[in-house]
């Protein structure tokens, strides 16, 4: 904090973690004014920490934290098939513990990723895809598609911090001349309004438009043929032609790619491979919160794999049916820690909804739906404003989180899964 | 589609989860007036509000299997008949189905009826206790 009260932070509202967000204190330690953070950042750091905070329950009871602490560790101790979800918004230090409270438990653990960026990420973090880091998007991309993404939504700065506005090393005449952004979705997002080339797609068309692709690389099919399945001949010929002349490409792919792709994520594969023989292109998957990528690289360096894991003495096992729906949806669980996630907002309701059959604890900063189904919820400090830490931002690149106010009130989720560790 | 023994006539649409970075911003408390307004919402295809008598800011019930919403319909700035998208959060997640042997729900292409209502919007309380009553006594 400096003598005007002003403290330089890292901001954990996206996987950008944008290190320049200045915030302004009163006297009494609250935030008054955000500098530099985009519209989600300022209003992470102004509301999270005031409102809705979640308190020590069980049963919907109001107890102490060291009683819900006791339960925690008794239900966990006792069960024979727990399942731990989430992590995403944790620091790599709480990660780790809560991949060795799996193992500890012999319990299956799994994160987000598996509803979303897994695929691009278990591409990524093993090197069989190739990638790079943001920087290098700021200082030699030439050609950035944003397929499926809507990062001026999901991650504001992205554009004018790294992959769009900014000047680079080799980028020096900036975003009017030297970059070709070009976006891929099935609607005009904010995101397309602002790109040079807009590629308008019909939904699950990525397939299609993948294949088109792939021939009109080799030759195969010119631009004509492209024709009736909503992209004009003569542009596709054009996104043919800027993707083979990049100098440096970087795909940020979206859930929208994902999401559409699934089975055939193979496919993409390809297209990478094959762009690769003509223009070094690289892929960034748009990680939504802000440790996700941290969490995948956590449980890959433990296990071999960056989610959908299961535990048991000593032995990894993994597979879609540890993913958290398939889990849920089997009702093959008989407790469930969900650590800082709301899977009964994010994955579907009819299948998250079987966390109230069962013996579940949540940790979280705040209430939310999931804590409303809750036998245990244990408060936890917001990790980059009440607890510090690291994380990765959604290039693998580490940061540090700060926490520049304090709040005696909540321990941090890595205390938290220290107690329940040495409790099981 | 319209079924003739319905009073308000029912639409087949697909539903496309986005992001919206104004419900974002209220994301931390999810039982807030601001992010259930930013979350139970339908954005339609312009020639389809009008096909469907809807106007901009009315409420609709959204319909998929075993799931019933009310929302709040908006007209979009962008053609794209037959297409609504909805923010992703607990309502778009009431209407999907599970998630295939990928563990991926079908979060773009969901299959829903809509038609018009005069009831209230949803409450996010309200859908998780109605589901967790089904969840608790099936
Ligand atoms: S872009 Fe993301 S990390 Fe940067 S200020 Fe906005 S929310 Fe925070």
């Amino acid at each position: 904090m400096d003598a005007n009260n002003v403290a330089r932070v890292t901001c954990p509202a996206c996987a950008c973690l944008c290190r320049d967000v200045d915030l302004e204190f009163d006297d009494r330690g609250d935030i008054v004014h955000t500098y530099n953070a985009c519209r989600k950042g300022a209003a992470f750091f102004m509301g999270s920490y005031r409102e809705n905070r979640a308190l020590p329950k069980i049963e919907g009871k109001p107890v102490s934290i060291d009683d819900a602490v006791k339960s925690t560790v008794e239900i966990l101790s006792n069960a024979k098939n727990p399942v731990i979800f989430g992590l995403d918004t944790s620091s790599l230090e709480t990660q780790v513990l809560g991949v060795g409270l799996a193992r500890k438990l012999n319990a299956a653990i799994d994160d987000t990723s598996s509803l979303c960026q897994g695929l691009v990420l278990e591409r990524i973090i093993p090197g069989s895809m190739k990638t790079c880091t943001l920087d290098d998007v700021r200082d030699y991309s030439d050609v950035m598609v944003y397929w499926g993404s809507d990062p001026a939504n999901s991650h504001p700065r992205h554009m004018s911090k790294f992959s769009y506005f900014p000047r680079g090393k080799k980028r020096q005449k900036g975003w009017e001349t030297d970059r070709m952004p070009i976006c891929i979705d099935v609607r005009k997002s904010n995101t397309a309004g602002v790109c040079k080339k807009f590629y308008k797609i019909e939904p699950k068309g990525d397939e299609g438009l993948i294949n088109d692709l792939l021939l009109s690389l080799d030759g195969k099919i010119g631009g004509k043929e492209i024709g009736g399945k909503g992209i004009d001949g003569k542009e596709f010929a054009k996104l043919t032609n800027i993707l083979k002349k990049a100098e440096h490409c970087t795909i940020f792919s979206g859930l929208g790619l994902v999401y559409s792709l699934k089975n055939s994520i193979k496919l993409f594969d390809a297209l990478i491979e094959k762009l690769n023989e003509y223009a070094p292109t690289h892929v960034i998957p748009m990680v939504g919160h802000y440790n996700m990528r941290g969490m995948t690289q956590t449980l890959y360096d433990a296990s071999g794999y960056i989610n959908k894991v299961r535990f048991s003495d000593g032995e990894v096992d993994h597979g879609s049916q540890y993913s958290i729906t398939s889990t849920l949806q089997g009702k093959e669980a008989d407790a469930a820690l969900i650590i800082g996630a709301d899977p009964v907002s994010s994955i579907p309701l009819k299948t998250s909804i079987s966390l109230a059959g069962i013996p579940t604890i949540t940790i979280d900063a705040h209430e939310t739906p999931t804590t409303m189904i809750s036998r245990v919820v244990i408060p936890a400090a917001i990790t980059g404003i009440e607890a510090g830490g690291e994380a990765l931002r959604m290039d693998g690149v580490k940061h540090e989180l700060s926490a520049p106010r304090e709040n005696k009130e909540v321990l941090s989720d890595a205390e938290l899964l220290k107690r329940i560790l040495e409790g099981v | 589609m319209v079924s003739k023994f319905m009073i308000e006539p029912e639409y087949d649409v697909t539903v496309v989860t986005v992001r919206d970075i104004f419900q974002s911003m209220y994301a931390g408390d999810k039982f807030g007036a601001d992010y259930q307004n930013h979350s139970a919402v339908i954005i339609f295809d312009e020639s389809d509000m009008r096909k469907m008598s809807m106007a901009d800011g009315g409420r609709v019930k959204v319909k998929s299997s075993g799931c019933e919403v009310v929302l709040t319909a908006r007209k979009s700035e962008d053609a794209h008949p037959g297409i609504a998208f909805m923010p992703n959060s607990i309502y778009a997640n009431a209407l999907i189905e599970g998630a295939d042997d990928t563990g991926i729900p079908e979060y773009k292409q969901i299959g829903v009826t809509v038609s018009r209502t005069t009831n209230e919007l949803t409450g996010v309380r309200q859908l998780v206790e109605l589901q967790k009553n089904v969840e608790l006594h099936v």
